[in-house]
């Protein structure tokens, strides 16, 4: 093998060694750099390091996210995605080979958020937990509402002021929250599960935040805030951002209302209302039991009225049955009478035909004494003595002269 | 700390209850005037409770140590 004198000789590792030089000097690939490529060969270890191939129509190159990085990418690698790297080249002189290390990842086409975002709403999507069959019921009347969200800005103090407006017998427990930044997930998924806590008796939850970038209200819809309302015992209301924002707290809670001051009117009854309405039903239960209490009135009167009558017509029932008896009663006594009277002439007759009177008026005399004791010989009287001699007209006075 | 809770739903669908119980003329007088006075409690009940709850605000406050958290009035 010819060998040049310019051509100088060296080991394996004077080799890497200048290459790694080479590669650190360079003004473009020393620093590091942007590249543009599409994923494969994706791969996770268990520590959380992330390596995978970018790739293009004619070339490719190993690349590797330690874990520190790749918690940072808040959306998830997949192969096939068209990413934007930034990263920096590095030589691994045991294997001889090179690796871009990178340090932070962008989608092409869509940001890092909003396919973040994507991912997990079809991820949930698929696990069910924006069902409607999971929504809760917002329950009509309450005694104590609880609210998440940050103590500073104004949108605390605006929901406090359309409470207070709407009703004050609403007692309030705010568990304030990070809403925004790194710790806002955490932050705000800690303060939902506390207010599930029994012994704060909370009837409803509020979790709001004003209107911000997309970016900002992300918290709402990372993982730990979607499953931490996903598990709440307490119905949950969203009022985050204005009405355009719509995140996957939105999607999860069991009513999203578009701002906070309209979570807040939806939370609360209306008190006013309910005094009115309590009114009205004391009003109609009071016209309930009059009416009942006359429909009662007229039924006795009703009553009173058929007993009334039902005697009146006893009554003369009565009497007419008495004076039925009583005219038959005198009918009767009549033709008794009458048989009686005609009995009477007919002995009448007979003993008038036996009478001496009967006799006298034949001619015949009837001497009687003063007593009225009948003479009946000759003999019986005495001279001078004065009888009677009765004729059938009349009396003659005689004295006995022979 | 906490207000004992009346519960209006339950309240205003027993007199919803006691209305119909009315309307359906079934009741005795007797059982009316129960009813009437029960209904009319009720409804007491739930003015006072509207009309003497002042509104409250708290706040629920991490104690420095961490271990238990703290209800505390809260003021604007």
């Amino acid at each position: 093998m010819q060998h040049s004198l310019f051509s100088p000789q060296l080991s394996v590792s004077e080799l890497t060694t200048r290459i790694q030089l080479t590669l650190e000097n360079d003004p473009l690939l020393g620093k590091p750099l942007m590249v543009q490529g599409e994923v494969s060969n994706l791969s996770r270890s268990a520590r959380g390091h992330i390596y995978l191939t970018l790739k293009d129509e004619g070339a490719s190159i190993k690349c590797a996210i330690w874990a520190s990085a790749a918690k940072k990418i808040a959306f998830q690698l997949e192969a096939g995605q068209a990413l934007i790297v930034t990263g920096k080249l590095d030589i691994y002189a045991p294997s001889g080979s090179y690796t871009l290390i990178i340090s932070h990842a962008e989608p092409i086409g869509i940001g890092a958020l909003q396919l973040a975002f994507e991912q997990m709403k079809a991820q949930f999507d698929a696990e069910g937990l924006f069902s409607t069959a999971y929504k809760k019921e917002i329950p009509a009347y309450i005694n104590r509402l609880g609210i998440v969200t940050s103590l500073t800005g104004s949108v605390l103090h605006d929901m406090l002021r359309v409470l207070r407006h709407k009703n004050p017998s609403v007692s309030i427990l705010i568990c304030p929250a990070t809403v925004q930044g790194d710790n806002a997930p955490q932050s705000i998924a800690a303060a939902i599960t506390k207010l599930n806590q029994p012994q704060y008796q909370i009837d409803t939850l509020i979790v709001a935040r004003g209107g911000g970038s997309f970016e900002d209200l992300f918290c709402f819809s990372t993982e730990p805030v979607v499953r931490a309302i996903f598990a709440s015992t307490v119905p949950v209301i969203t009022g985050i951002g204005h009405e355009p924002d719509y995140g996957l707290a939105d999607a999860v809670a069991d009513y999203s209302a578009q701002t906070p001051t309209a979570a807040a009117e939806r939370a609360v009854f209306d008190r006013e209302s309910l005094l009115l309405y309590l009114e009205d039903t004391q009003a109609l239960l009071q016209n309930r039991l009059e009416h009942q209490l006359q429909q009662a009135e007229l039924a006795f009167d009703h009553v009173a009225t058929q007993l009334l009558h039902a005697l009146q017509q006893k009554v003369s029932e009565t009497q007419s049955g008495l004076e039925t008896r009583q005219e038959r009663f005198v009918d009767q006594m009549n033709v008794l009478l009458d048989k009686q009277a005609y009995m009477l002439d007919e002995k009448m007759n007979i003993l008038d035909s036996y009478s001496p009177l009967a006799t006298l008026n034949r001619g015949y005399a009837l001497v009687t004494r003063d007593a009225g004791q009948a003479v009946l010989s000759a003999q019986a009287v005495s001279i001078g003595e004065t009888l009677t001699i009765q004729l059938y007209d009349g009396l003659i006075t005689a004295k006995v002269t022979s | 700390m906490t207000i004992a809770p009346f519960s209006f739903e339950d309240t205003l669908q027993r007199l919803d209850v006691i209305l119909a119980e009315f309307k359906s003329g079934q009741l005795s007088l007797d059982e009316a005037l129960g009813k009437f006075e029960q209904g009319v409690g009720m409804i007491r009940d739930g003015q006072a409770y509207l009309k003497t709850t002042k509104e409250k605000v708290e706040v629920l406050v991490t104690s420095l140590s961490g271990e238990s958290d703290q209800v505390q009035d809260f003021t604007e």
